[in-house]
């Protein structure tokens, strides 16, 4: 790798920091392992730009999909020490918090289209959606939690994509 | 369903959802893919739920990280490139000894590749059940000296009523316990910190509640 090939990895570290440190920030909730999690996103986004496919993909969803999994990993090990039922179902209510948030992606039609839509859920299904989209749990994992059958899970899951793709439809949910 | 579909959609309309957003052990995992790559239809379900989650991402707001993160992941590039060019021939005697132990049965598929001086150490280990264990464990764990020593650890087909308890053994035989985990259906995966230095650990092994090794991997 040559001068200009590390200008590079700096230059795309410095347009997608923001968003990348966010989703590592947002799922993991510690501004130290965020900077863990982000800074080797960004290494494996380096490693594998080449195989980055960009008609089955956007290469910003590619790369936040990056920092979400590494992040879910994080949490994954914190997981597996017992938790406090009412701490992972504030994991939920965490993203909600965010819709008063004043921010750039707040300002952000396509954001604010994608929040309403999640927010227009009914709460079950938005719970188990956001436990499961953005902390990585599995529906045996949330129904332990909410003391519910693992079938009602998966079918909140269903639903409430499904519900979420039929409001988004027809504003950009279809790349 | 489509004609080449030869099990029922309806079967997997549930796991369509996980499978995007990742949630499915590895069992089931495998299971609804093999289902996808014979179906078409629910192969399109399945994207545009992948689609669907990447459009959930979207809420999750920007954050200014701390200073100076462009720079240390260069650093990092640097460290990995520098660790790339590496003489290639360390690794065989190491998989040649492997090769031995996979023959005395313990179930072996390991290197270690140190990556430069500049580079993290890295040594990944293929787990798998060992003699007289009935049920078909296996995993992979990787060993890195990144972050202060990390171990990742992936499993499948272990207990799924009681927890596993992971140990590493050390060059001078002594034995830490990394951390008691809980497996989903017989699945996990976790990351925790490393008692050790990489190149001081010789053995990664899974015991199960009763402290029977039921997988393991030796590191080189």
């Amino acid at each position: 790798m040559g001068t200009g090939d590390h200008q590079a990895a700096e230059v795309l570290v410095r347009r997608h920091q923001r968003r990348i440190f966010g989703v590592a920030f947002a799922i993991t909730g510690d501004r130290r392992v965020a900077e863990d999690v982000a800074q080797e996103a960004f290494l494996r986004i380096w490693r594998h730009a080449a195989n980055f496919d960009p008609a089955r993909s956007v290469a910003s969803a590619w790369m936040a999909r990056i920092a979400r999994n590494l992040s879910i990993d994080h949490l994954r090990v914190r997981r597996a020490d017992p938790v406090d039922p009412a701490t992972s179902l504030a994991l939920a209510e965490r993203v909600r918090v965010a819709d008063t948030v004043e921010s750039e992606v707040a300002r952000h039609d396509g954001a604010d289209r994608v929040r309403a839509a999640l927010a227009a859920l009914p709460q079950a299904q938005r719970r188990a959606l956001v436990l499961a989209s953005f902390y990585g749990y599995t529906a045996t994992e949330i129904a332990a939690v909410e003391h519910l059958p693992v079938g009602t899970v998966k079918g909140r899951i269903r639903m409430g994509l499904q519900k979420m793709r039929v409001a988004l439809n027809t504003e950009g949910w279809e790349r | 369903m489509t004609p080449n579909c030869e099990i029922g959609c309806a079967g997997f309309e549930d796991e369509l959802p996980l499978l995007a957003l990742g949630c499915l052990t590895g069992r089931e995992r495998a299971t609804v893919l093999r289902h996808v790559e014979s179906c078409a239809s629910c192969a399109s379900e399945l994207e545009s739920y992948s689609t669907g989650l990447d459009a959930l991402m979207t809420v999750l707001p920007p954050v200014d990280p701390p200073g100076g993160l462009a720079e240390r992941v260069v650093e990092r590039v640097r460290a990995e490139e520098s660790g790339r060019r590496a003489p290639s021939g360390r690794r065989r005697p190491v998989l040649a000894v492997a090769a031995v132990l996979v023959a005395l049965g313990i179930g072996i598929g390991t290197f270690v590749a140190t990556r430069g001086t500049a580079g993290p150490t890295v040594a990944v280990g293929t787990l798998h059940s060992v003699s007289g264990v009935a049920s078909a464990v296996s995993g992979r764990v990787v060993l890195t000296s990144a972050w202060g020593g990390r171990l990742e650890m992936q499993l499948d087909g272990g207990p799924t009523t009681s927890p596993v308890t992971c140990v590493v053994t050390l060059a001078d035989g002594r034995r830490r316990t990394v951390g008691t985990f809980w497996l989903h259906d017989g699945y996990g995966t976790w990351t925790t910190g490393l008692p050790a230095p990489v190149s001081g650990v010789r053995a990664v092994s899974i015991e199960d509640a009763g402290g029977r090794t039921i997988a393991a991997t030796r590191l080189l």
